[in-house]
Order: structure tokens, then sequence, then C-alpha cells
């Protein structure tokens, strides 16, 4: 294509970019379709990645095709593997893509569509990408090193001590989180309970059939496991509607609770590989292809979104979580815009697999924006719903009340119309017995999804079907980030326990397994127990300090990303990196400070606790619990705060020291390598 | 009568003609676009679910695949795998 015709063809982009970007942020008081959203995300990555991702390919990072990656030098064939470059690509987008870009702005939504979309657009284009592919380039030039590694040889010893510990809070508040909402909802729900249940089975004969009959032909088990589900889905109807059968799966939150943490302990200290590699493998066949179904409905259905552009409860006065659109919107969406957690992947396997540096522009950068597209989807899910709905499925008990009625009336006071009758009229539709007070962000995005799917297949008799697809679909990849981060976290504490005694840290010594397993889920199931028992629904505290805890490891691989593109000599380049991370700075010591010291309530952990102290049920031990847990997580949001402060100045010490001649800069890379294969592909 | 009869044979023989032509073109283009791109995503599947890996492992230990042989690749990769974060 001639250069003219180029440039057309992005002033036209542009254009367009801009055009729906302007119908999403003006218009007031009418809805507007959805397919404004897509397009105004469509065009802002295209134009982000064509632009702003080349001047950071070659002038911020310079990246250099004649350079030997690791897993030219180191190939072995196991962990470093020269990988073609859209094999890369989806490897990493399946494990970024996680449950927290559907999750977080499924509750970000109460503040309207605007703050959410623009957020995501704007987070994921300049901070977010970003962030993935510079820690993603440095990694590659560190032979795949992790960022706490990084962080040791970048800004000393403490910074990786701080991303040690940023880590692991992350995995601990993340896993609490997610059991939470899987918790939500499965309880009084024995379609979905049953549904899940049948996942055991199922996995275990995809196991059989994985090493017995068609060793390595997890494809194939993968299809059959998937039609396998589809059946489990079809017998939970059954289940449901057969009290006999249905009432060994009609469970309570705690009941559920305890069932979750026995699994999450099971999953972590068991010789369970059997059942939890095809349940692996099955969740992520799952993902992928119900986002590419969500994203051939938004487009084949061009939903219109019932929400308004913004709300009331811009406030900070929502029922689905306290606090102002600034900052809580912020830290509530991370996983869409930009998440601390991507730099542990970027950092972890992807750099080992990259045949050529100048790869990591796509699949850092790429793989992003392609997460932050799916968060739109969740947006859309969550916005296609009457308001009146959504804040039914959301708001907590505690605020809207226990009676269907009343619930009712105060959300048509708060301005959005809905009645008992049409939520009974939804869950029957749904195949649930009821539809009131299930936080979490799950039920409601599941209803969304069934929405657009029994709009675009099927019809309204399918609605239950899409709706329990939907929790499967959620519930099964989420108690697969429950399995996988519980192994992990335990084999962090194993590491960091061996330098205090050397057994603590083999990891096929069985007392160690028992004990350090059992530390961790202890650690998120204190977390998940501490949602079911609050009254307000436990996201309201608990989601707020996972996106600061989230937004902590971010700020880790930013500092780090600063720190080594001013000791390259580039320090004029340092605010590509710079401003996100001032940002991020701003976003999570405000929210820090809301969460420990607002005199609200519900905003702030202290005041709830000296609410409930001084309240007429202060000395039952239900009250003294509640009072320790809100002090609990204002003492664990103060440490996550210190960590940043304390990272920040090692940071700036180095930079000033290095800027200002005091201290050579030496990067820790590897030695440059001419590539063998440059000849061969023409570079 | 008959040369319009004929004429209308010409035409739809043409018409077939071009449309066979057209479908066969299509053919070339699905195959020419589509071969590439299915097995860019069955290879990007069989990286997500393992399935190079265990190839690539037969290969380095000279190995039939077997239920003895995938038990030993788990058992190898287990680790690794264990180690492997998931993203929120």
């Amino acid at each position: 294509m001639s250069k003219p015709a180029r440039a057309f063809v992005w002033l036209a982009v542009a254009a367009a970019g801009a055009l729906s970007i302007a119908t999403i942020a003006i218009r007031r008081g009418e809805e507007i379709n959805a397919m404004w959203l897509v397009v105004a995300a469509v065009c802002s990555y295209a134009l982000g990645y064509r632009f702003y991702s080349k001047f950071i390919a070659a002038r911020v990072l310079a990246l250099d095709a004649l350079r030997a990656t690791p897993a030219e030098r180191l190939e072995n064939g196991r962990d470093f593997v020269r990988t073609n470059k859209w094999v890369v690509f989806g490897h990493h987008f399946a494990a970024i893509a996680g449950p927290g870009p559907l999750v977080g702005p499924v509750l970000a939504a109460q503040f309207g569509y605007l703050p959410g979309t623009l957020w995501i657009l704007t987070g994921a284009v300049f901070a977010g990408c970003v962030q993935d592919f510079v820690i993603l380039l440095f990694s590659v030039r560190r032979d795949g090193k992790s960022l706490t590694e990084m962080a040791k040889d970048e800004i000393g010893r403490l910074g990786g001590f701080i991303a040690y510990i940023a880590v692991i809070s992350i995995i601990v508040i993340l896993l609490g989180v997610c059991a939470l909402i899987v918790v939500n909802a499965l309880k009084a729900s024995p379609w979905g309970t049953f549904t899940i249940a049948m996942t055991i089975p199922i996995a275990l004969l995809m196991g059989v059939y994985l090493r017995r009959i068609r060793p390595g032909k997890v494809l194939e088990s993968s299809i059959l496991g998937f039609l396998l589900v589809l059946l489990a889905i079809w017998g939970g109807q059954w289940a449901s509607q057969t009290p006999s059968v249905g009432q060994y799966f009609t469970l309570t939150a705690p009941t559920l609770a305890i069932l979750i943490i026995i699994y999450g302990f099971a999953a972590s200290a068991l010789p369970v590989w059997l059942l939890l590699a095809p349940r692996d493998y099955l969740s992520t066949f799952v993902k992928l292809g119900t986002i590419g179904m969500l994203a051939l409905g938004i487009i084949a259905l061009r939903p219109t979104l019932h929400m308004p552009a913004l709300t009331r409860f811009i406030d900070g006065s929502g029922p689905v979580f306290a606090g102002n659109l600034f900052p809580f919107a912020f830290v509530t969406i991370a996983c869409g815009a930009i998440s601390g957690f991507h730099s542990l992947i970027a950092s972890g396997t992807t750099p080992k697999l990259i045949s050529r540096e100048t790869e990591t522009r796509m699949v850092g950068y790429g793989a992003m924006a392609c997460e932050s597209m799916v968060a739109i989807m969740a947006v859309i899910a969550a916005c296609v719903l009457q308001p009146g709905t959504y804040f039914a499925i959301n708001s907590p008990a505690g605020i809207v009340g226990q009676a269907p009625e009343a619930a009712a009336a105060t959300i048509s006071n708060w301005g959005f119309g809905v009645t008992a009758a049409d939520m009974q009229t939804l869950a029957h539709a749904v195949g649930e017995q009821t539809l009131f007070n299930r936080t979490g962000g799950a039920p409601a995005f599941a209803v969304g999804m069934a929405h657009i799917f029994s709009h675009s297949i099927g019809g309204q008799a399918l609605m239950a079907i899409w709706y329990h697809f939907a929790i499967m679909f959620e519930a099964l990849f989420i108690l697969t980030v429950l399995d996988a981060g519980t192994r992990v976290g335990r084999f962090m504490v194993q590491d960091a326990l061996g330098h205090v005694w050397k057994p603590l840290g083999r990891t096929s010594w069985y007392p160690s397994i028992l004990a350090n397993s059992a530390l961790i889920v202890a650690a998120w199931g204190y977390f998940l127990w501490q949602g079911v028992k609050d009254p307000l629904g436990g996201i309201n505290s608990l989601w707020p300090l996972f996106g600061i805890s989230n937004q902590l490891l971010a700020t880790v691989a930013l500092c780090v990303a600063t720190t080594i593109i001013i000791k390259l000599g580039r320090a004029r380049f340092a605010p590509v990196t710079l401003l996100p991370l001032a940002w991020l700075v701003a976003v999570t010591f405000s929210a820090s400070y809301y969460k420990i010291f607002d005199p609200n309530p519900r905003i702030g952990f202290l005041a709830h606790a000296r609410l409930l102290a001084t309240g007429a049920t202060a000395s039952a031990p239900a009250t003294a619990r509640l009072i320790f847990n809100d002090r609990l997580d204002a003492a664990v949001t103060g440490i996550l705060i210190l960590l940043i402060a304390m990272i920040l100045i090692e940071s700036a010490a180095e930079w000033v020291r290095v800027l200002a001649g005091r201290k050579q800069a030496v990067v820790r890379e590897s030695p440059f390598v001419n590539t063998r294969f440059a000849a061969e592909e023409q570079i | 009568m008959i040369a319009r009869q004929g004429s209308l044979r010409d035409f739809f023989a043409r018409l077939a003609d071009t449309l066979s032509d057209l479908l066969a073109r299509l053919a070339d283009t699905v195959r020419v676009i589509g071969a590439p791109l299915f097995s860019g995503l069955r290879e990007t599947l069989r990286e997500i679910f393992d399935e190079s890996a265990y190839a690539r492992f037969l290969t380095r230990h000279q190995l039939e695949t077997s239920p003895q042989s995938y038990a030993e690749f788990l058992r190898e990769s287990e680790t690794t795998r264990s180690r492997r974060p998931r993203c929120c």
C-alpha cells in the first residue's frame, strides 16, 4: 500500500475512534448501541499498537532483531523453546486472561458505562500494554528472569523483597476474592453447584483418557470433557427440579466456603494431578471458546446499553461497593486496564518462548490489548441489563434489604425501576430461585451473557441453559486459578522458608508440603470466611483490597522498568513508564487512605470498626470478630501502602544516583549474542 | 425460437462456467488463507494444551507415545507447571 493510502487508512481509523469515543462520552439521557464501545476500543487499540508501541519499540527499547533471545541461546526443548510468534501470542493471552477483566468492569458498571470504558481504553493503551511489553522485553534480555529477580538486580535487595511480598499478598487476596465470587455465584443454586460438582468425575474421566486411552491428546480429551460439561449443565436443570437430588446441591455460603477451602488444600497438598491437569485444560478450552462466542454474540446482536453513561453513585454511595469514582473505579478495574499480575506472566513462561526480540511488541502489547477488549465485552454484558436489574443482582442485603419487595422499592427509589415480580420472572427464566443480593459480579455477568446469547441462539427457551453455562464457565476457571494459585503460593513460601530451615524448602518433603499448603490456604481461607460473614457482601471490602494489591505489583513492575530505562541512558523516554507509575501511585495511595481512614463506615475500615464498637451488639463475639476483621484489613492496606512508599523511595534514590552521575549505570542484561537465524529469516 | 433457446443455453453454460470458476478461485483463496490460519490455530492450541511439549519430550528422550511415556512427561513437567502462575 502506498504511503498516502496508508496515511488515509490510519486517519480514517483515528476519525472513527474519535467519533465513537465522542459519542460514548457526550450522549446523555439516551441509550446507545454497544457497537460504539466496540468501534472505540478496536480503533484505540489499533492506533496504540501501530503508533505508540512502535515508538516504544524503536526509540525507548531499541528492539534488536539480530540479538539472540534466551529461547535460542538456552534452547533445551523444555522451558526454553523457540516458538512461532502467533503461538506465543495465544499462549500468553491464555495465561493473562483470567476472571479479573470480567468481574472488575461488571462491578464498576455501578458508576455507569462511561468511567469504566474510558479507564479501560486509556489504561490499556498507555499503561497496561506498556507494562506487559517492557517487562517482557527486559525479561527476555535477562534470560527470562522473574520480576522479583529483576527488582533485586536493578533496584536492590529491598526491591526484590517488596516484590516478593507484593506477589504473596496479591496471591492470597486474589484467591480469597476469587473463592468468594464462586461462593456467591453458587449459594442456594443447586443447578450451578451440580454442574460444577460434575466437573470432578468429568476431569477424572479426561485424566484416564489422557493417560491410558490416548496419551497426550489433550485437545481431544478437552473436546470430550466440554461435551460432557454441556451434558452436566443440562443435568443440572434436572437436579434442580428434582427435590430429592436438589437438596444435596442446595448449599449455604458458609458450607460452600468450607468445601472450597478443603478443595484448595487438597489441590495443593495431595497428589491429585490426575484430577487437576485435565480440569486446567478443560477450563482453558472453555475460557477461550466462551470469550470468542461472547465477541461474536455482541457483534451479531449489537445490543443496546440500558445503563446510563454516569449514575448517581459516582458520589461514592454505590451499593455494589462504596467509594468515589476516583480512586475506586481505577482499583476496581485492574486487569482490563493495567494489572501487576501480568508482569509475573511476562517474566515467567513467555520470555522463554520468544524467537526474536521484535516479537515482544506483538506478544506483550498486543495480547494485553486483546485482554482489554475482553474487559470492554464485560462492560457491555453488564450494561445491556436494565439498571434496576443490575442493582438488584449486585446489591447486598445489608444495603437494600433481604425481602424482595423491600429491595425492589429501595432500588426504584434510587431511580432505577425494578419490581420483585420482574426479578422473579428473570430468576425463573434463568432457573434460579432468586437473583436478589447475588453480589460478586459473576451472576450479573452471567445474566448479561445469557441475555446476549439467548438473543443470538435459541431465544428465551435457552436463557437458563446459557446462564448456567456462563456460571459454569466462571466458576470453572476461577477454581482453576484457585488451585494453581495455591500451588504457586505454596512453592513461594517453601522457597522462602527453605532459607530459614532447609527441609522446609524441599518440595518433596511431605510435612513441609502439608504445613505450607495449610499456611497458604489458611491465609486466603481467612479472607474468604470474612467475606462470607460480611453483612455487606464481602466484595465491598475485599475487591478494593485486591485492586490495591494488584496495582502495588504493577507499581513494582513500573519501578523496575523505569529504573532500567534510566540506566540504559534513555532517561528522556522514562515518562513512558513514569507517567503510568505516577498515576498508579496517586490511585493506590488515595484508595488506601480512604479504605483506612474515611469517616464513612461503608468505606473506611476503622470507621466501620468504630461503628460496630459503639453499637448495641458491641460485646457479642460475632461483632468482636467483625471489628477484628476491619482492623486486620486496615493493617493489611497500611502495610501494602508502606511497601509502595518504600519501593518508590528506593527506586527514586537509584534514579537520582544514576542521573547525578554518582553511580555507574549498570544494567544486568545477558551479553549480546548474534542470532544464528539472521540470514535465514532475512533480517 | 430455436436460436433464442440456443443463446439461453449458451448463457447458462457461460454462467455455470463463471460460477464454477468463481467457486474454484474461492476455494483456492480459502486454501491459501485458511490453511495457514487453521494450522496456526492448531499449533497455538497444541502449545497451550502442552501437546507440543509432550511431542518435544518424546523427541528429546527418543520415546514412542505410550501411557508410560505420558506419565513420565507429567512427572517431569509437574514442577514447572505447578510454578506457572495464572492471572486474575
